[in-house]
C-alpha cells in the first residue's frame, strides 16, 4: 500500500557483485572475460528481444559482474517495448552518450535488438582497452570506424571478427543474438552446457 | 532463382509455358471459389504444384466504387474484416449469384482499411495462416497493411507481423508446422520517390525491423500510385533503386529469401540484387499494383512485349510503324507465340494480317502467352550467371535495351503510345545500386 493505493510490485533477484564500470577502472578484461561478458549480455539482449524489448541504455555501470565472474544486465529504466516506441518524441533519443548505436543517435523509430548489440560491441572494446574508445564522445566514436579499425589490443581475440560485425554502422549487418550465442557457446555457464 | 506466374481467375496457363511455380492472388478469386477449386488442384495445373497465396491485405484501400468485383472478392477473405457479408451457402445460391449479391452491397460495407483492433488482427492472422496451410502452399506469406506514409513509425505493420509470429510460435509448439514464412513489405511509391534510397530512414527502419524478427523471407510489393493510368512499367529511378536497396539489404546483408512481385521484368534486375524469385502476369491487374487502377470489367488490348528493348510495343499503330521503318530487329523477341507475328512483319505485312495478334478487345491470348514465354526464356538466360557475372550481364542487357528503346522512340516520334522512358530509369537505378553497394 502506498498512500492508500494497492500497487503491483516487481520483485527482482538480489545480485551481489560489482559493476563492470568499477572493474574496468582497475584493469582491462582478459579475452576469456570478454567472451563471458559477450555471451551473458547477448543472452540478456536475446531474452529481452523475444519480448520485443530494447534496453537502450546498456553501459558498464548497468552490468554487474558476479563473484563467479558472470555478467548480469540491470536497470531497464529506459527499456522500451516496441509498441511504446511512439512515445519517443520525433528527433529525440534516450540513453547515454558514448553508447548510442548509429540508429539510436539518429533517433530512428523502432529500434531493435541490433541497437543493443552495437552498444555491447562498444562495451567489449572498452573492456578490452580498459577505457572507452572515444572517452564517451559520441561524435568521435563514429569517426573511429571501429568496424574497420579495431584497436590493436583486440586484434588477436579469437572473436575479433564477430566484434567488428557488432560494430557495423548498419544494423542489418550485425548478427542476430541467436547466432551470436551459437558462436560464443564455449562461454555458456556450466549449467547450460 | 525462379520466375513465378501470377495467376488470375483462370488458373490454366498455355501448355507451352513452363514456370517454376505460381502465386494465387486473393483479389482475383473469392474464397468460396478458391475453396471449391482447391479440390481439383492436383490435376491440370502443374504450375500450381509449387504455389503460394498472396493474401493481399495491402489492397484493403482499393476503391469499391471503381473496382467492385475485386473488392468483393477480397472481402470474402476473413482477414479483411468486412462485416455485413452473407456467408456463401451452396444449398441456396450459386457462386455467381452470391458474388453478384456481394458486389451490389460492397460499396456500403467496404471499410477501405484493414482491421485495426488487436483482437481482430490476431483472429485475421490465424485464419490467413491456416488458410494458406490448408491450401497447400509451399510457404506462408504473412499479410501486411500498405505503408503509405514515409514518416510512419511502422508500428501497425510490425503489430501484424509480431502477432503472426506469436501465433506461429504457438502453432509450431503444438504440432509440426514448419512452412517457411515470408513477411510482406508493401510500400506505396510516394514513400520512396522523393528521397535518396540511401538516406531514406523508412528503408533503414524496415530493413532493421523485419530482419531482426528472424523470418525466412520477405515478399516485396510496390504500389505504383504515381505512375500514369495507361502505363505498365514503373519508371521512377529512386523508387526502383529503393526496391533494389531493400532486396540487397534483406538478401545479401541478412541472408533472407526475397520474392518481388508486380514489378514486371524489373524482377530480373531485382534478382541481380539478390532476390530469389520474381512474379508477374500479363493482365495489368497481375502485372502491376496500383490502387487507383480500375480493376476488372474493362477491355484488354494486346501489346507486344520485347525483352531486348524492355518495352511493351503498342499494336494498334506503333508496331507497324517500327516495321515499316525497317527496325523490327530493335524489338524482335522470338517465342513460339510470336513466330507468326514476326514472320508477317519480316514480309512487311501489318499486324492486322495476323489474326492472333490483331489489335482488338480481349484478343490477348497470343500476347499473354508470348509474355510468359519471354519471361521464362529471360529467367533461364539470366540463371546461367551468378553474382558479379550476373550483375554485369544485367547491366549490359539494360544498356542495350536503353539504346533500343531510344531508337524506337526516335522512330515513333511524338504521340507514340509505346512507353519507352522507363528503360533509362531501370538502367539508372541499377547503375546507382551497383555504385552505392560497390558491387
Amino acid at each position: 500500500m502506498i498512500h492508500g493505493y494497492e500497487l503491483p510490485v516487481v520483485a527482482t533477484s538480489l545480485i551481489s557483485g560489482r559493476s563492470l564500470e568499477g572493474l574496468i577502472r582497475t584493469r582491462n578484461l582478459t579475452f576469456d572475460e570478454l567472451g563471458i561478458l559477450a555471451f551473458d549480455v547477448t543472452k540478456a539482449i536475446s531474452c529481452m528481444w523475444e519480448r520485443r524489448i530494447v534496453h537502450r541504455d546498456l553501459k558498464p555501470s548497468n552490468i554487474v559482474m558476479t563473484p563467479s565472474g558472470r555478467a548480469c544486465v540491470i536497470d531497464l529504466g529506459l527499456a522500451r517495448h516496441v509498441d511504446l516506441s511512439t512515445l519517443t518524441a520525433v528527433g529525440t533519443t534516450w540513453g547515454t552518450p558514448g553508447y548510442f548505436s548509429p540508429e539510436q543517435a539518429r533517433a530512428v523509430k523502432q529500434l531493435t535488438c541490433k541497437s543493443d548489440l552495437y552498444t555491447l560491441g562498444i562495451i567489449l572494446v572498452e573492456g578490452g582497452l580498459g577505457r572507452h574508445p572515444s572517452m564517451r564522445d559520441q561524435h568521435h566514436l563514429f569517426t573511429l570506424h571501429l568496424h574497420e579499425n579495431l584497436p590493436i589490443e583486440l586484434a588477436d581475440w579469437q572473436h575479433a571478427a564477430l566484434l567488428k560485425r557488432l560494430l557495423d554502422p548498419q544494423p542489418t549487418k550485425r548478427p542476430m543474438p541467436s547466432k551470436m550465442l551459437n558462436w560464443l557457446a564455449q562461454y555458456a555457464p556450466a549449467e547450460q552446457l | 532463382m525462379t520466375f513465378l506466374a501470377n495467376v488470375g481467375y483462370r488458373f490454366k496457363l498455355p501448355a507451352s509455358v513452363d514456370v517454376d511455380g505460381s502465386i494465387v492472388l486473393g483479389s482475383t478469386m473469392a474464397k468460396p471459389t478458391l475453396d471449391r477449386r482447391h479440390k481439383r488442384l492436383t490435376t491440370g495445373y502443374p504450375h500450381l504444384e509449387h504455389r503460394l497465396f498472396d493474401p493481399q491485405l495491402y489492397m484493403a484501400g482499393l476503391d469499391a466504387t471503381e473496382s467492385p468485383t475485386h473488392c468483393a472478392k477480397l472481402a470474402s477473405y476473413p482477414w479483411f474484416g468486412v462485416s455485413g457479408l452473407d456467408e456463401y451457402d451452396s444449398g441456396i445460391q450459386t457462386q455467381a449469384s452470391w458474388q453478384d449479391d456481394v458486389e451490389k452491397k460492397i460499396v456500403s460495407i467496404c471499410p477501405r482499411h484493414p482491421p485495426t483492433d488487436s483482437g481482430h488482427i490476431r483472429d485475421a492472422l490465424q485464419q490467413c495462416i491456416e488458410f494458406q496451410h490448408r491450401f497447400g502452399c509451399r510457404a506462408v506469406i504473412l499479410p501486411s497493411p500498405l505503408t503509405t506514409n514515409s514518416g510512419t513509425n511502422y508500428s501497425a505493420e510490425l503489430f501484424w507481423l509480431d502477432s503472426a509470429l506469436e501465433y506461429l510460435h504457438h502453432r509450431k509448439t503444438e504440432n509440426a508446422f514448419n512452412l517457411p514464412v515470408f513477411a510482406t513489405v508493401a510500400l506505396t511509391d510516394v514513400c520512396v520517390r522523393y528521397d535518396d534510397p540511401n538516406a531514406n530512414l523508412l528503408l533503414d527502419l524496415i530493413l532493421d525491423a523485419i530482419s531482426a524478427r528472424e523470418v525466412y523471407g520477405v515478399y516485396i510489393v510496390l504500389e505504383q500510385s504515381s505512375e500514369g493510368d495507361g502505363e505498365r512499367q514503373c519508371g521512377n529511378t529512386r523508387a526502383l533503386a529503393s526496391i533494389l536497396r531493400l532486396v540487397h539489404g534483406f538478401s545479401q546483408d541478412c541472408g533472407l529469401r526475397v520474392v518481388v512481385n508486380f514489378m514486371g521484368a524489373f524482377g530480373l534486375v531485382c534478382e541481380a540484387a539478390g532476390a530469389e524469385s520474381w512474379a508477374s502476369g500479363w493482365y495489368k491487374s497481375l502485372y502491376r499494383f496500383r490502387l487507383a487502377d480500375r480493376l476488372g470489367g474493362g477491355l484488354a488490348y494486346p501489346s507486344y512485349w520485347s525483352y531486348p528493348a524492355t518495352i511493351d510495343v503498342n499494336l494498334e499503330s506503333d508496331f507497324d510503324k517500327i516495321v515499316a521503318n525497317g527496325s523490327l530487329d530493335l524489338i524482335a523477341d522470338r517465342t513460339s507465340a510470336s513466330e507468326g507475328l514476326l514472320a508477317a512483319a519480316a514480309g512487311q505485312d501489318r499486324v492486322r494480317s495476323v489474326p492472333a495478334w490483331q489489335y482488338s478487345a480481349n484478343r490477348v491470348t497470343a500476347a499473354k502467352e508470348h509474355f510468359m514465354l519471354s519471361a521464362v526464356q529471360a529467367e533461364n538466360l539470366h540463371s546461367q550467371y551468378r553474382d558479379a557475372a550476373r550483375r554485369d550481364f544485367v547491366e549490359e542487357w539494360l544498356k542495350e535495351a536503353t539504346r533500343r528503346a531510344n531508337a524506337v522512340a526516335a522512330v515513333l516520334g511524338p504521340g507514340a503510345r509505346t512507353q519507352t522512358l522507363h528503360v533509362q530509369a531501370w538502367l539508372n537505378a541499377f547503375l546507382s545500386y551497383r555504385r552505392d553497394h560497390n558491387c
